[in-house]
């Protein structure tokens, strides 16, 4: 009996373990053949150099999609954050009819294949003249990264202790004093989390990219996109690498504020 | 996001007696509202509308052709029935892996399952673009799997895994694992190990009391995983636009040709009707099994 639990117990560790190294590999490869000194990919990589970052930073192409990418994040981050903090604040505090309406409206970008998104707001910008510009994509990705604000930052504000602010107003605060001093350090991390999670759905997104930007002007997901159809060329390599570290380093930032969140308070 | 998954319970929790303390009774709309819903009408209530109404219009006015063109010929019929049966192959996949691996991390040392998370986080919080471009350049013709089979002397020529549905759906379920094992776990993490124990007392074999007692616990993470995978994996683009020949056309890959190649709007937009009308009546067979209000952190 105990023999055919452990038996059974070794073969669940001995799959598990492959389909976690099977999640791993792609990634943990990608890194290192990044590194090679050969012109083609090879695995394991016959040295270590750093020429495709050199052939990375050093490309104007490459820069200035690069640039695009981090100004249209940023710049995605700062709208959601606010359109987000505007709607949790609604959701939580306020009572009107059409609240669940509105949730839902506000969260099915979450679900709505990307594609879709992609195509409706395609039509609306050549109708509006506005295809390929900064401002009509950061719209775009605010949309798919506002749900990702609102919810952690309504899980923010019910886990928040309303009698504190409460305190503060008895004790002879204004009200904006006692938001400002009492509310909003409390939501710190929340308010950090969903700026870098939005952040991060800008700088990873692909679909809306391809329609909604110029080819002269594209993001890094899409100059990627565009020379993996032309060439297998060891600079992509590096440039993913790049983009992985800066979303790796950015989610696991929000996991980290997330922690803050939950310890009592 | 794990950590989010696991917080929405609680938040449902405080939402109750938060509305229970009535700060607010009755309505009261915030008119700080009025901008967001503007630009929620704008940006994204016209935009679909917007697709509903070009599918039906054509350049002389109402016309049903792009629907007609769909209908009458096969082909597109099949790129449907691809594109679904694709995502429950997926989902498929996603499940027995998924289900196997978050119930290991759950039931093995605390310590050791924070570290090795880090093994489905990674990926996780990886671009989807990037984890695909990794398959390209792992399954291409010269690709690192065909250097090292021939290194080996196993085979002579390169084999063509790149345009075969092996790669697309191996590729579409290595993208959407993590969110399977994220669910499951979420859920797994919160059943109480003591009913097991309890059952186990009782008389019940430890087969017994995972089927009679684990299993039906875990029914909402099955749910919640199945119905994201499979929303996702019908309305991914990336992968089979990469990893796949003609032969694997999704139905997100078609409607990107006929905008970008085919410069078709009309009949794109009658395929974006019938994706949305998928997904649609995906939700709603959701809406009857999943709690939303816990999903997304239920305001009340």
């Amino acid at each position: 009996m105990n023999a055919r639990i452990s038996s059974g117990r070794l073969a669940l560790a001995i799959f598990s373990c492959a389909v976690l190294a099977v999640l791993i590999a792609p990634i943990l490869i990608i890194f290192m053949v990044s590194f090679t000194p050969t012109e083609m990919l090879e695995f394991p990589p016959p040295g270590f150099s750093l020429r495709w970052y050199e052939a990375y930073f050093g490309d104007a192409m490459w820069m200035r999609a690069t640039r695009v990418s981090f100004v249209v994040a940023g710049l995605t981050a700062v709208v959601s954050l606010v359109i987000g903090f505007a709607i949790s604040v609604a959701l939580v505090r306020y009572r009107f009819p059409g609240k669940a309406l509105l949730r839902m409206l506000v969260m099915s970008p979450m679900i709505l294949p990307k594609i879709i998104i992609a195509v409706g707001l395609y039509f609306l910008y050549v109708r509006l003249r506005i295809l390929g510009t900064t401002g009509a994509l950061v719209v775009a990705h605010s949309i798919i990264a506002i749900p990702y604000v609102v919810m952690i930052v309504t899980a923010s504000l019910y886990s928040f202790d309303r009698r504190l602010e409460w305190a503060a107003r008895s004790l002879g605060a204004s009200p904006l004093k006692a938001v400002w001093l009492v509310t909003l350090p409390n939501l710190r991390p929340a308010i950090l989390g969903g700026t870098l999670f939005s952040f991060v759905a800008s700088f990873d997104d692909i679909i809306l990219s391809l329609f909604l930007t110029r080819l002269t002007e594209p993001t890094l997901p899409r100059q990627i996109w565009v020379n993996v159809q032309q060439t297998i060329d060891p600079t992509i390599a590096a440039v993913s690498t790049f983009m992985t570290v800066v979303s790796v380093l950015g989610l696991w930032l929000v996991a980290l504020a997330q922690k803050r969140l939950k310890r009592p308070q | 996001m794990a950590d989010i998954t696991a917080q929405l319970g609680d938040t449902a929790a405080s939402a109750a007696v938060s509305s229970r303390l009535g700060w607010l009774k009755g309505g009261r709309f915030p008119v700080f509202l009025v901008p967001v819903l503007i630009f929620y009408a704008l940006f994204f209530g016209y935009p679909l509308v917007r697709i509903f109404w070009q599918s039906v219009y054509g350049a002389d006015g109402f016309t049903l052709i792009g629907f007609q063109m769909f209908v009458e010929e096969p082909a597109y019929w099949m790129v449907l029935v691809y594109t679904g049966i694709l995502g429950l192959i997926t989902l498929a996949i996603t499940l027995v892996c998924g289900y196997a691996v978050a119930y290991w991390l759950v039931t093995m040392d605390k310590g050791w399952a924070v570290l090795l998370m880090a093994f489905v986080l990674i990926p996780f919080w990886s671009s989807g673009l990037v984890r695909t471009y990794a398959w390209l350049v792992i399954l291409g013709r010269q690709g690192i799997l065909n250097s090292a089979l021939i290194k080996f002397g196993l085979i002579d020529t390169p084999l063509a895994f790149i345009g075969t549905n092996t790669a697309v759906v191996f590729a579409l379920a290595y993208y959407l694992l993590p969110y399977m094992i994220l669910s499951l776990y979420s859920v797994m993490n919160g059943i109480d190990r003591n009913l097991l124990l309890a059952a186990r007392n009782l008389g019940a074999s430890p087969m017994a009391a995972f089927r009679h007692v684990f299993l039906p616990l875990t029914r909402p993470g099955v749910l919640a995983g199945s119905y994201m995978v499979f929303m996702l994996g019908i309305g991914m683009y990336i992968t089979p636009a990469m990893l796949g020949g003609p032969e694997q056309t999704t139905l997100p890959l078609m409607i990107a040709i006929q905008i970008n190649e085919a410069m078709d709007w009309t009949f794109a937009a009658a395929l974006s009707v019938i994706l949305l009308l998928v997904t649609g009546s995906m939700q709603l067979m959701a809406n009857r099994f999943l709690d939303f209000e816990r999903l997304w952190g239920g305001a009340k």
